[in-house]
């Protein structure tokens, strides 16, 4: 009898588990494009900064360098700090869409726009937030230009009308890797450890496929002087 | 001075050392055991088989029965279907016990909290989330406070003075600097 | 990097002696006396209070191991509670052949070289709180503690050899299976680390110049 309420209880759980998984969605529906500016058009910004965001936000979504999801949530979030904060951290935004870099790879990692949100959550201010995305910004014009200097990368484009590559995408996250060392590790462009850093970085994104092979010799080359010299130029704010 | 008297000052310095710093310990035993009884207490598989098969039999064994598949199919439905759920990359869980509400945020979720859930009130709190392959950084909410530091996680970064957690998402092909 | 992986493929199969009959494991000589396979025995039931007396008979021994390698009493104190805490949530992972003290010792080293990998701001940690003013110490207590501070300053791989070497009292061999190290190697990092506060003794006028 023990037995035989045993084998039930171990087929209904079966079945449940079959027809009916127990996984958490991740997101629903992505929200359009429109419903995207059209909730921007809404937040009372002048109609000139409506529109060159709008515009950077179209060909952002278009191109993949932003998407509707989690731009819209930032604009939600944005919302409900003082306007001219959210204005300061859009502008930011805009600004690195029209030169060619990601500032959103979706659900799938960090980036500008989830970071801002990260430090939302975090209840930081919109000043610390403005002040954090500007190094942000400044981490990845010089990533750009070090890397190109270097001969490192060759076709990461500045055009925001192009389609995202795999280059930009490892200037991304190299930029990222050097910021999140510098602003939250707590290092300087002097320490030894930076590099070990970056390469341990780009090796992990390497292994999960965010970064194509490639990336894992690029990382090979780096130096500490490359990388002392993407931190000079991420902090000189004449460079922009 | 010899070699000999050497290794006595070493003897002593260090005994001193750890005697002072031993001071500390004061009480540990305690703490200890109320940590572990705090932590929900494993059973192995046989161990809860075993009592299982000790209950009593109901009276009416068709309803019983019946009542067993639909218990199976609700849990199986519901949530994960072992009070101690099975580890994989994509399972975040936390030791919340005696909290009323638990979520994850992190870039999966646009920092959104998700909600974890605790079906059998043991205080582990768990949700599987799918993600694509990727780094996701993330923390959890245990009634609204925050804490970042997951065990499971690989690596942490300090955000103005707080934790998130680190986590590394798929990872089949070999490692290219290699 | 911690590795993202919850069960280690690295350690063989042992068969795992069944709840309750750690006496009967067969496994020839016990690794421990009687009253302590006792209290692992009742730990592994789920007496909390037996572990706390392993806890008590053990603790400042731990925290020597896990002092040698994080250098500061606040940062070993926690790893010494965590290391507890570990080994008992993997008390039944633990092998009657291999003597327990060692055992424990390896988790406890585990345990805190995780945290100083944690440990991200890589600064050198605050000494042990032995700085006292040297006008108030006697004359002995000026070589012990400049005795303190070369182990202290002692490069990392040489610490812990050091201090379950001297403090511990553990052989050579022992010390290479809690620090997963050959003997040999043990054996080298002892001699040096000898010899460095030795000289660093000298340096600092504490000690004279020759042997003998």
């Amino acid at each position: 009898m023990r037995t035989l309420l045993l084998s039930f209880l171990v087929l209904g759980l079966w079945v449940g588990l079959v027809f009916g998984e127990s996984v958490l969605p991740l997101s629903a529906q992505a929200p359009s494009p429109a419903e995207v500016l059209n909730y921007l058009a809404e937040m009372g910004f002048s109609q000139e900064f409506t529109a060159a965001l709008s515009a950077a936000l179209l060909v952002g979504f278009q191109t993949g360098r932003a998407t509707t999801t989690v731009t819209l949530l930032l604009l939600q979030d944005l919302a409900k700090i003082p306007k001219d904060q959210a204005e300061q951290t859009l502008e930011i935004l805009r600004y690195a869409l029209s030169q060619g870099f990601i500032v959103d790879t979706g659900l799938t990692g960090s980036s500008m726009m989830n970071e801002v949100r990260k430090l939302l959550a975090l209840g930081r201010s919109g000043e610390e937030i403005t002040r954090v995305l500007s190094l942000r910004l400044g981490f990845l014009l010089a990533t750009r230009s070090i890397l190109t200097r270097y001969g490192l990368i060759l076709g990461s484009t500045t055009s925001p009308d192009a389609p995202v590559t795999s280059t930009d995408r490892l200037v991304l996250e190299l930029a990222w890797a050097c910021g999140d060392f510098i602003l939250w590790e707590g290092g300087g462009p002097s320490d030894p450890r930076f590099l070990p850093f970056v390469q341990e970085r780009l090796n992990r994104l390497c292994i999960v496929g965010v970064l194509p092979a490639e990336a894992g010799k690029i990382g090979a080359a780096l130096t500490p002087e490359a990388l002392q010299e993407i931190v000079r130029l991420a902090f000189q704010p004449e460079r922009r | 001075m010899r070699w000999d008297e050497v290794d006595e000052l070493l003897r002593a310095a260090l005994t001193k050392e750890v005697e002072e710093g031993a001071k500390g310990l004061a009480g540990l035993e305690e703490r200890v055991i109320r940590e572990l009884a705090r932590r929900p207490v494993r059973r192995s598989f046989w161990e809860r088989v075993r009592e299982f098969l000790s209950r009593p039999t109901p009276r009416w064994a068709l309803v019983g029965a019946l009542a067993a598949l639909l218990l199976g199919f609700a849990l199986g439905r519901l949530t994960a279907p072992s009070p101690v759920p099975q580890w994989s990359p994509n399972l975040f869980v936390i030791a919340a016990p005696g909290a009323k509400s638990v979520a994850v945020v992190g870039d999966f979720s646009a920092w959104q909290p998700i909600p974890l859930s605790d079906p059998d009130g043991d205080g582990i709190w768990s949700a599987s989330i799918p993600l694509p392959p990727g780094r996701y950084e993330y923390a959890f909410l245990v009634d609204g406070k925050w804490v970042g530091q997951d065990p499971l996680a690989e690596e942490y970064l300090r955000t103005f003075g707080e934790y998130v957690s680190v986590r590394y998402i798929g990872g089949g092909r070999a490692n290219p600097s290699s | 990097m911690v590795r993202f992986s919850r069960f280690r493929t690295d350690v063989p199969w042992k068969p795992r002696p069944e709840k309750g009959c750690i006496l009967d494991a067969g496994k020839g000589e016990a690794a421990l006396p009687a009253e302590e396979l006792e209290l692992i025995q009742r730990s592994l039931n789920g007496d909390l209070e037996a572990w706390g007396e392993i806890v008590s008979r053990y603790k400042e021994a731990v925290f020597a191991v896990t002092l040698s390698i994080l250098r500061n009493y606040a940062d070993a104190e926690d790893a010494t509670q965590d290391a507890f805490i570990r080994a008992y949530q993997n008390l039944r992972k633990y092998d009657l052949s291999r003597k327990f003290s060692t055992w424990l010792f390896t988790v406890a080293a585990n345990v805190a070289k995780n945290a100083l990998r944690k440990r991200r701001r890589e600064r050198e940690p605050p000494l042990p709180e032995m700085d006292k003013d040297p006008a108030e110490e006697v004359h002995e207590d000026i070589k012990l503690a400049a005795v303190r501070r070369a182990v202290t300053e002692l490069p990392e791989p040489y610490r812990a050899p050091v201090v379950l070497y001297y403090w511990h009292g553990l052989p050579v061999e022992e010390i290479g299976e809690v620090l997963g190290l050959p003997a040999g190697t043990v054996k080298t990092r002892l001699h040096r680390a000898r010899a460095l506060i030795r000289a660093k003794l000298v340096e600092q006028g504490v000690i004279r110049d020759a042997v003998g």
